[in-house]
């Protein structure tokens, strides 16, 4: 346990410049964003004033400002998006830094005295804990930035939002932030249960070299078939026979089946077949 | 040592767990809080009527959240408000099929939870619906029927599948009825489809031999091709409820032929097609005795009738049909005897006092029901009894909250069901 804590702690140092970079992108752009959009907004409402036109009907002819005003442009969505990037990339970077960096790292790390699949589960609990941490500072981003918001934009001109209703006028943020403690169990789950499988086909790459990437886009392959396997025999051969809180079950099992597959094949991967 | 060593570990994983676990504690709060809970207040009579019943419809609010709902005597239920595993249910509100679900896991299986597909009796449970295997090259469904019927004392169920002799290109197969008798099964399907450029409805009654899987009766209750007339159209419809699997013999039908105005054609365009109606019918079909039987409208009924195209209600119950309307803010329910089908009693109910524009009426167990149906914060109800005439309770469904800051929302309610 000490050993995987120390690992996952060495992950996250290692990563921490980046992610650190990351998070004061998405606070900066986000800022900066609601500063420009309320500035220029208050801008044409002051020309609208100064023409003589009455508040009503500046509020009707170019609207009021909410939140969505911001969430709309890449001021927002683009720092999201950068981080989503770069934490997928890192996803592979995180295991080809240590045989394509200075003095093949994965040597040391591989005579680690420790059970090698602890590096397998410092890794990925590194790419969870970096998804999840963005996920709730950007929750706390979005409450300060309201909190700008208001002081920028008069109350007349505002249209003020619950937490609520930002994510739920924002397309993709119902996915990340769902209502439902469940369904955030089953985005997050479904998520981390693709870092597995992808840090598999990893493995079988940096075991078999071209041949692995054959190999690991077939565990993919037959990983996925067992997940939506359910699903497939609802459509298909069993016409609508499961109900729908038994395809859950049925799901949640395939999941847990799938995650042990890739645990227990990278463990074998690690231990017997890995190159340096 | 720990700390400092892994405190940006330690720093990360709680950040992550304070606001996660702050952000799920507010929303669990705000869904809470965002559908009022209403309760239904008595202005006269007894309550206890409303026992048993329950008020469905939907809840609209301003700002964009809605939720259909349930009201009960013990007040509200959102169907946003379930939690994640009562959100799977496919059916908000549960109806008389999906309670079946309960009993018959097994049989209920991949079957369309639509009430009037299903038959359930002392010795069988049956399911009739009305599937599409294909869409042909002219862009219409090629139907089928999916059967299956339960033998509850050897717990056996029997199925098959057929297509719909006599059916060719149709529009749309609706099954309203299935029922058992002996060892037949009667399937009461209405088409939809066109006939000389105007789409017209069809009733057929099937008659199935159960244990060869075999359609044995095919027989057209209104056979649309008599009474085609370019100028007119026809709509057949079917008053019993949809919402209840019944084991009655009896189909309250009505017929209504009407025609199409057209309205200001200067411009090119039709944009607007006024409907009058002409002539309206109803009739009385016994599955067991295979008899139509048109029932006797008297004459300053029928003249309301025809004016009240839309307010109209019809059911079957024990030994009587009902006919029910709403005109000039009176509720009318003329009750006609199953035995000679001849009108034995009118009441007239006065909704004006209640102040119901639009209403939705239903007849459980000899009272009839009306709940408003105006798109207010608030609907009124109204409960009678329709062998005697007496009223038996008026009330109002409001928020208990009862302030004046949560007036931003409407309620539709469109069903009352006995729970």
């Amino acid at each position: 346990m000490k050993n995987f804590l120390k690992l996952t702690n060495f992950e996250l140092n290692r990563f921490s410049k980046i992610y650190i970079t990351l998070i004061g992108l998405t606070l900066v752009m986000q800022t900066i964003g609601m500063i420009l959009l309320s500035s220029s907004y208050m801008s044409d409402v002051e020309e609208q004033l100064a023409m003589g036109n009455s508040m009503e009907w500046i509020t009707i002819n170019l609207g009021t400002f909410s939140f969505s005003s911001l969430t709309r442009t890449f001021w927002f969505g683009g720092p999201i998006i950068i981080a989503i990037v770069t934490l997928l990339i890192y996803v592979f970077f995180i295991w080809y830094r240590d045989w394509f960096g200075k003095n093949t790292f994965i040597y040391r790390l591989l005579m680690i005295p420790t059970a090698r699949i602890n590096l397998f589960f410092a890794k990925a609990s590194t790419i969870f804990l970096m998804v999840l941490g963005l996920i709730s500072l950007q929750l706390v981003f979005i409450l300060l930035e309201n909190e700008l918001l208001k002081i920028l934009v008069s109350d007349a001109f505002r249209e003020d939002q619950s937490l609520k209703q930002i994510i739920f006028n924002f397309d993709y943020m119902g996915v990340l932030y769902p209502n439902s403690i469940i369904q955030f169990f089953i985005n997050y789950g479904i998520g981390f249960m693709a870092v597995f499988v992808t840090f598999t086909g990893i493995l079988f790459e940096r075991c078999y070299r071209l041949k692995g990437i054959l190999f690991g886009i077939l565990f993919a392959g037959v990983s996925l078939l067992i997940f939506i396997s359910p699903i497939l025999l609802q459509v298909t051969i069993l016409n609508e026979f499961f109900y729908p809180i038994e395809i859950f079950i049925l799901m949640a099992i395939t999941g847990l089946v799938v995650i042990s597959g890739s645990i227990w094949m990278s463990h074998y991967l690690l231990n017997k077949k890995i190159r340096v | 040592m720990v700390l400092k060593r892994f405190w940006k570990l330690i720093a990360l994983a709680i950040t992550i767990v304070a606001i996660l676990v702050t952000y799920f504690i507010h929303t669990a709060i705000v869904v809470a809080s965002q559908f009022p809970d209403l309760e239904i207040k008595t202005i006269s009579g007894d309550k206890s009527v409303l026992e048993h019943i329950a008020i469905t419809g939907d809840y609209y609010q301003e700002e964009g959240n809605s939720s259909p709902l349930i009201v009960t005597l013990e007040g509200s239920t959102y169907y946003e408000e379930l939690s994640y595993f009562e959100k799977l249910e496919p059916y908000f509100p549960p109806n008389e099929a999906t309670k079946l679900k309960d009993n018959y896991r097994n049989f209920m299986r991949g079957k369309m939870y639509n009430p009037s597909s299903f038959f359930d009796n002392e010795e069988h449970l049956a399911y009739v619906g009305a599937e599409i295997s294909d869409w042909g090259t002219n862009y219409l469904p090629e139907y089928y029927l999916e059967v299956d019927v339960l033998n509850k004392e050897t717990n056996k169920s029997h199925s098959f599948q057929t297509d719909l002799p006599g059916v060719e290109e149709v529009n749309h197969v609706d099954v309203l009825k299935a029922q058992v008798v002996k060892e037949n099964l009667y399937v009461i399907v209405k088409l939809n489809y066109l006939l000389a450029d105007q789409y017209v409805d069809e009733i057929k009654v099937y008659t199935m031999d159960i244990s060869s899987g075999q359609i044995v009766g095919d027989q057209t209750l209104f056979d649309p091709s008599e009474q085609s007339n370019k100028d007119r159209w026809s709509h057949l419809s079917f008053l019993n409820h949809h919402s209840e699997i019944g084991s009655g013999d009896n189909l309250l039908l009505v017929k209504d032929i009407g025609r199409d105005l057209e309205v200001n054609q200067t411009d090119g365009f039709t944009d607007e097609i006024k409907s009058e109606l002409l002539e309206r019918a109803f009739y009385i079909y016994n599955i067991s005795t295979n008899q139509l039987q048109e029932l006797q409208i008297p004459e300053e009924h029928y003249e309301k009738l025809l004016l009240n195209e839309f307010n109209l209600s019809g059911f079957v119950f024990d030994t009587h049909v009902y006919i029910s309307y709403v005109d000039e803010g009176n509720l009318v329910v003329l009750s006609y005897s199953l035995e000679n089908y001849k009108l034995e009693s009118q009441q007239t109910y006065s909704l004006k006092e209640l102040d119901m524009e639009d209403s939705n009426i239903k007849i459980i167990d000899n009272k009839i029901y009306a709940v408003e149906n105006d798109m207010k914060n608030t609907a009124k109800i109204f409960v009678g009894d329709v062998t005697t005439g007496e009223v038996l309770y008026k009330g109002e469904i409001v928020s208990k909250q009862n302030s004046d800051d949560r007036n931003d929302y409407s309620l539709n309610f469109y069903s009352v069901k006995k729970n």
